[in-house]
């Protein structure tokens, strides 16, 4: 049994990353391994907006990291400098910036680059999708 | 220390075999797995592709020394290897 954390940086609608990442995930959980962090980088913070609205017909891949890491108990972390920039925001935050209202799905967890190293060190293996 | 390479661009290939050492892997995945045999020069490395993401792109891979592997030995593989690396 080993331990995996993924950092993800690909964009959810313009290529295949977080697709190949969330089988990935499935492919690591059904070897009986563990995942231990799933980080959220650069323009890959973009699939935590709970506003996302995709087409009926497609994958809504928000949603199906919320339910995989409530099934499994996963941590979905996001880079809080990339996804403030990106417009994804806790209440805290969406305070702090006098913003309207908060856009994170509450399945995801805004927190720093510390959160990145750490799971690299407790972990066996990074995998990375960009 | 052997690496798994992951390439997802055809168009990196020649920057990642020049980063990779003679025991490193190469694994293609999404849109590399359209690239040859042919278009790898070193032909001393093991070369793996996405089966799911090949038969996506119709691509039809006939070559005995190319492994097609599913999402369960992809993760075997990145435990084979010491580390990877997704040459974006």
């Amino acid at each position: 049994m080993a331990t995996f954390s993924l950092l993800i940086t690909a964009n959810p609608y313009s290529n295949q990353g977080q697709y190949s990442a969330l089988k990935f995930t499935k492919a690591v959980l059904e070897a009986g391994h563990i995942i231990k962090r799933i980080f959220f980088y650069a323009d890959g913070v973009l699939v935590a907006n709970r506003l996302n609205c995709p087409p009926a017909d497609e994958l809504n891949l928000t949603k199906s990291w919320a339910k995989l890491a409530i099934e499994k108990d996963i941590e979905l972390t996001v880079c809080v400098t990339a996804a403030l920039k990106r417009g994804i925001v806790n209440q805290a935050e969406a305070e702090r910036n006098a913003l309207t209202s908060e856009s994170i799905d509450p399945a995801f967890e805004l927190s720093g680059l510390g959160q990145l190293t750490e799971a690299m060190l407790a972990s066996d293996r990074l995998v990375t999708f960009g | 220390m052997k690496t798994l390479f992951i390439l997802n661009n055809p168009s990196k290939l020649t920057t990642c075999l020049e980063a990779m050492a003679k025991d490193d892997g190469l694994l293609l995945i999404e849109d590399a797995v359209i690239l040859t045999r042919k278009n790898i020069e070193r032909k001393e490395i093991s070369l793996q592709a996405l089966n799911e993401d090949v038969t996506a792109r119709g691509v039809n891979h006939t070559d005995p020394s190319w492994q097609l592997i599913n999402y369960a030995k992809f993760v075997e593989l990145t435990l084979t290897f010491d580390k990877s690396v997704t040459w974006l």
